[in-house]
C-alpha cells in the first residue's frame, strides 16, 4: 500500500523522515487496511467456491450423461449455474451460464465434441437448456447483487447513525476526533483527518497530523468539497463561519462521497455545538467570578463594617460622654473595643486565606504536623474568644501527624470550633472528638444548634454563605469555606450533616490522610 | 425631651454600643435582632424612632419600611454601608427618613436622632434661619443679612423641599420631583439649579456649608 500522507506539490522532497518513519501514522494506515483485505479474501473465497461448484457441475453433469440421462444432467448443469449465480452475482452467473451452454453444446449434446447439429429435434432442448441457464444465472446473480446492496446500505446507513449518535454525545474537538477514527476503523472508509478552525488558523484536530495544502485551499475556496490528486476535502460550514475541513484519502467514491458530505454536515453542526458549549462555559466562568466579586465586596462590607462601627460608636461615645456614663457601661464599651478588634483580626487572616486559597497553594512546602496538636491549640484559642462556652473533648488518640501548612491545619479546626460555637446555641455544649481509621485522621465536631437545613449541608462550604437563622452574631460566611480549601488542599475531605444520634444540631467531619509510617495510636 | 428608641440589628455590638449613651439621654432602648421581631418590637412598644440595619438576617431591611411606615408616628433612620447608594435611596423612597453610614460616630447619630425627633409630629417651621440666611416658607422670600435674595420659582420650590426636610436628606428623586414634576427628569436640571442655588446663598460655592451633597443619594439642607 501506498503512504496516506498527502504529499503536496509545494513541499520539497526533504526525507523519507519528514514523512513520518514507521511512527504512529504507519500504524493508523495498517489499521485502516485490515477491514478492505479481510473483505479482499472473502470475494476470493467466493471466487474458489463459485468455481468448485462449476467444476462439480461439470463432473456431475457428465457422470449423468455417461448413464444416458440427458434431464439429469441438463438440471445438474443448471443447479450449477444457479448457484455460481448466487455466490457471483449478476455478471458471474452470466459467465457461468454461457460457459456452461458451451460446453453443453460441446461434449454433451449430440453429435459430441462438436459446435453442429444434426435436425431440428435437436435444437429444441438445446434452445431451451440454454436460455434456461442464462435466465437462471442471470435471475440469481441479480437477486444476490440487490441483496448484497442491501447489506451495503444497510452497514452503510448503520455506520452513520453509530457515528452520529457519538457525535451528539461529543463535548470537545477531541470526541469528534475519537468519533471519526471507530467510524473509519469499522468498515472500508478512507482515512478520514479533520482539521479545524480557531482564531489563529485552520489547525489539525491531531496533533500529530500536518497540516496540508489542500485542507489550506478548501477551507479558503467557496466549493463543499474539493478534489486533488489522491485526496479529497470537505468544508465544514457552521451557521457564522467555517468551521474546518475534512480530508479524505483516498478520495471517495460515489457512494462514498456521499456518505462523507452527510459525515461532514454532522461534524459541522457538532463542532459548532461544541464552541458553543465552550462559549457558555466561558460565559459561566465570568458569571462566576463576578458573583464571587460581588459577594467578596458585600462581606468586606458587612464583615468589617460591623465591627468598625460598633468601635466607633463605643470610642466616641466614650470620648463625648465618657464621664455622664456609670462604670459599668465604660468597662463594658472597653471589653467590647477590643473583641471587635479581635474580630477584625480573624477577619483579615480569613480574607488572607481566601486569597492564598485562590492563588492555589504550593504541596511543596508542606511538612508533617500533628493535627491533635493543632487541634488542641484550636480549641484552647476557641474557647478564650467564646467566653466559656462548653467544649467536651473526646479525643482517643495520641497523635495524628499529616502532611500540611501548620498554620492553616490549626485554622481548619478552628474555624469549625468558631462557627459551632457561634451556631450551636448558648450553652449548648460542643462535642469534639479524634479517631483513626485505616490511615485517615477523623475529627468530627457536633453542635446542639438549630442544624443545618435540608439539602444546604454542601451550601455551607460554599464562600460568603451564611445561615439565615436569625438571631446571635453571625460569621462572615467565610470560616468554612476556608476550612474546606484548606483540607482538600492536604488531601482531606470536610462534609457536614446531621448527628448520628439523631438529635438535633450539626456535625462536621474532617477526615485527613495519616503520614505512612506514623506511630500507632497509644493513648 | 426623649421617647423609646428601637434599634433593630442582628448585631449585638451595635446594641451594646449604642445603649449606654442613649439610656444616658433619656431614650428607653428596644433591640431587636431581626426584621420579624423588629416589626412587632415597634407596634407594641409604640416607639417614636427606629434605627434600621439594612443587612439584616431574614429580610432585606428596606422591605420592613413599608411596614414601619403602617404603624405611623414614628420616624425610620436607616443605618447602612457606604457604597450601598442605590440601597440607601430605595429605603429613602420607600419612606425612611434619614440615614447613617457604617461605620458613625455617635455625635453623627445624635445628631440625626435630634432631627428626626424635631420633625416627628410637628409641621416644618414656617421661617428656617441659619445665621445670617432666612428662609421664609409662606411668604416665599429669602433674605440674607435682610437683604432680599431674588430666587426663580424653581429655585425656590427646591430650597422649600430642602427646608421641608429640615436637615434630613431628601433623595434627587423627591427633588426632581418636586421642581419638574417629574422623578424621572434629567439629573442634570437639578445639579445645574442646585448650583444656581449654591451661587446665591453659600458664601463660598465651592465649598457649601448649607446645601450639602450626598454623594449618590441627593442633598441635604443643613439648618
Amino acid at each position: 500500500m501506498t503512504s496516506l500522507t498527502s504529499q503536496p506539490p509545494t513541499v520539497p522532497r526533504e526525507a523519507p523522515a519528514a514523512r513520518g518513519g514507521p511512527s504512529a501514522r504507519s500504524s493508523l494506515v495498517g489499521r485502516r487496511l485490515d477491514p478492505r483485505s479481510g473483505a479482499a479474501a472473502r470475494r476470493w473465497l467466493l471466487h474458489a467456491a463459485a468455481l468448485i461448484v462449476f467444476a462439480l457441475a461439470v463432473a456431475g453433469s457428465l457422470l449423468a450423461h455417461q448413464g444416458e440421462r440427458p434431464i439429469t444432467t441438463a438440471i445438474i448443469f443448471l443447479l450449477g449455474v444457479t448457484i455460481v449465480g448466487a455466490l457471483e452475482g449478476l455478471w458471474g452467473g452470466l459467465v457461468a451460464a454461457l460457459l456452461a451452454s458451451a460446453l453443453y453444446n460441446f461434449f454433451l449434446a449430440e453429435p459430441a465434441f462438436r459446435f453442429s447439429l444434426l435436425t431440428l429435434e435437436d435444437y429444441v432442448p438445446l434452445i431451451a437448456f440454454n436460455a434456461a441457464a442464462i435466465a437462471s444465472g442471470y435471475l440469481t446473480g441479480r437477486l444476490n447483487d440487490r441483496a448484497r446492496a442491501a447489506e451495503t446500505a444497510t452497514r452503510r446507513v448503520e455506520a452513520l447513525l453509530a457515528l452520529s449518535r457519538r457525535l451528539q454525545a461529543a463535548v470537545g474537538v477531541d470526541d469528534v476526533v475519537a468519533a471519526l477514527d471507530a467510524y473509519g476503523a469499522g468498515r472500508g472508509s478512507p482515512a478520514l483527518e479533520l482539521f479545524v478552525a480557531d482564531e489563529s488558523g485552520l489547525r489539525p484536530a491531531r496533533a500529530e497530523t500536518r497540516l496540508s495544502d489542500l485542507a489550506k485551499r478548501a477551507f479558503a475556496g467557496r466549493s463543499a468539497e474539493t478534489q486533488s490528486g489522491n485526496e479529497a476535502a470537505f468544508l465544514l460550514a457552521g451557521t457564522e463561519a467555517r468551521l474546518g475541513v475534512l480530508l479524505a484519502c483516498p478520495a471517495p467514491r460515489r457512494q462514498q462521497a456521499e456518505d462523507l458530505a452527510a459525515l461532514a454536515n454532522l461534524i459541522s453542526i457538532t463542532v459548532e455545538r461544541c464552541r458553543l458549549l465552550d462559549r457558555l462555559a466561558e460565559a459561566e466562568l465570568v458569571r462566576r467570578s463576578e458573583e464571587l466579586k460581588t459577594a467578596l465586596l458585600s462581606s468586606v462590607s458587612h464583615d468589617m463594617r460591623t465591627p468598625l462601627s460598633a468601635i466607633s460608636a463605643s470610642a466616641s461615645s466614650l470620648a463625648r460622654y465618657g464621664a455622664e456614663l456609670p462604670e459599668a457601661a465604660r468597662a463594658d464599651m472597653l471589653a467590647m473595643i477590643q473583641e471587635q478588634c479581635q474580630r477584625l483580626d480573624r477577619y483579615t487572616t480569613n480574607l488572607l486565606s481566601l486569597g492564598r486559597l485562590q492563588a492555589g497553594l504550593d504541596r511543596e512546602r508542606f511538612t508533617p504536623c500533628d493535627a491533635i496538636e493543632a487541634l488542641g491549640a484550636a480549641l484552647v484559642q476557641v474557647r478564650a474568644l467564646s467566653g466559656g462556652h462548653p467544649v467536651e473533648k473526646r479525643i482517643e488518640v495520641g497523635e495524628g501527624v499529616v502532611l500540611a501548612d501548620p498554620v492553616m491545619l490549626e485554622q481548619i479546626f478552628h474555624n469549625v470550633l468558631e462557627n459551632a460555637v457561634i451556631h450551636g446555641g448558648a450553652d449548648q455544649p460542643v462535642t469534639v472528638s479524634a479517631a483513626k481509621q485505616e490511615g485517615i485522621l477523623q475529627v468530627r465536631i457536633r453542635d446542639h444548634g438549630p442544624g443545618i437545613p435540608a439539602g444546604e449541608s454542601e451550601r455551607v462550604f460554599d464562600r460568603f454563605y451564611r445561615g439565615g437563622h436569625g438571631t446571635g452574631p453571625d460569621g462572615s460566611g467565610l470560616g468554612l469555606a476556608i476550612a474546606r480549601g484548606f483540607t482538600e488542599a492536604f488531601g482531606g475531605r470536610i462534609r457536614a450533616g446531621d448527628p448520628e444520634d439523631g438529635g438535633l444540631g450539626t456535625l462536621i467531619t474532617i477526615e485527613l490522610p495519616l503520614v505512612e509510617g506514623s506511630s500507632g495510636d497509644a493513648g | 425631651m426623649s421617647g423609646r428608641i428601637l434599634i433593630i440589628d442582628d448585631e449585638p455590638a451595635i446594641v451594646r454600643a449604642l445603649e449606654p449613651v442613649l439610656s444616658a439621654h433619656g431614650w428607653q432602648v428596644f433591640a431587636a435582632g431581626n426584621g420579624r421581631d423588629g416589626v412587632r418590637t415597634a407596634r407594641e412598644a409604640a416607639v417614636d424612632l427606629v434605627l434600621l440595619d439594612l443587612g439584616l438576617p431574614d429580610a432585606d431591611g428596606k422591605e420592613l419600611i413599608p411596614a414601619l411606615g403602617l404603624i405611623g408616628g414614628l420616624a425610620i433612620i436607616v443605618i447602612s454601608a457606604r457604597h450601598q447608594e442605590a440601597e440607601k435611596v430605595a429605603a429613602l423612597d420607600a419612606g425612611a427618613d434619614d440615614y447613617v453610614d457604617k461605620p458613625f460616630g455617635i455625635d453623627e447619630l445624635m445628631a440625626r436622632i435630634r432631627t428626626a425627633q424635631r420633625r416627628l409630629g410637628a409641621s416644618p417651621e414656617p421661617v428656617l434661619a441659619r445665621g445670617e440666611l432666612r428662609i421664609d416658607l409662606h411668604q416665599r422670600r429669602v433674605t440674607i443679612q435682610d437683604t432680599e435674595i431674588r430666587l426663580s420659582p424653581k429655585e425656590f420650590d427646591l430650597l422649600r423641599t430642602l427646608a421641608e426636610h429640615g436637615g434630613q436628606v431628601v433623595t434627587q428623586r423627591r427633588l426632581l420631583l418636586a421642581g419638574w414634576g417629574d422623578p424621572s427628569a434629567d439629573a442634570q436640571y437639578l445639579r445645574t439649579y442646585i448650583a444656581l442655588l449654591r451661587q446665591k446663598l453659600e458664601a463660598d460655592p465651592s465649598e457649601p456649608r448649607l446645601i450639602l451633597t450626598e454623594p449618590g443619594v441627593g442633598y441635604r439642607l443643613d439648618v
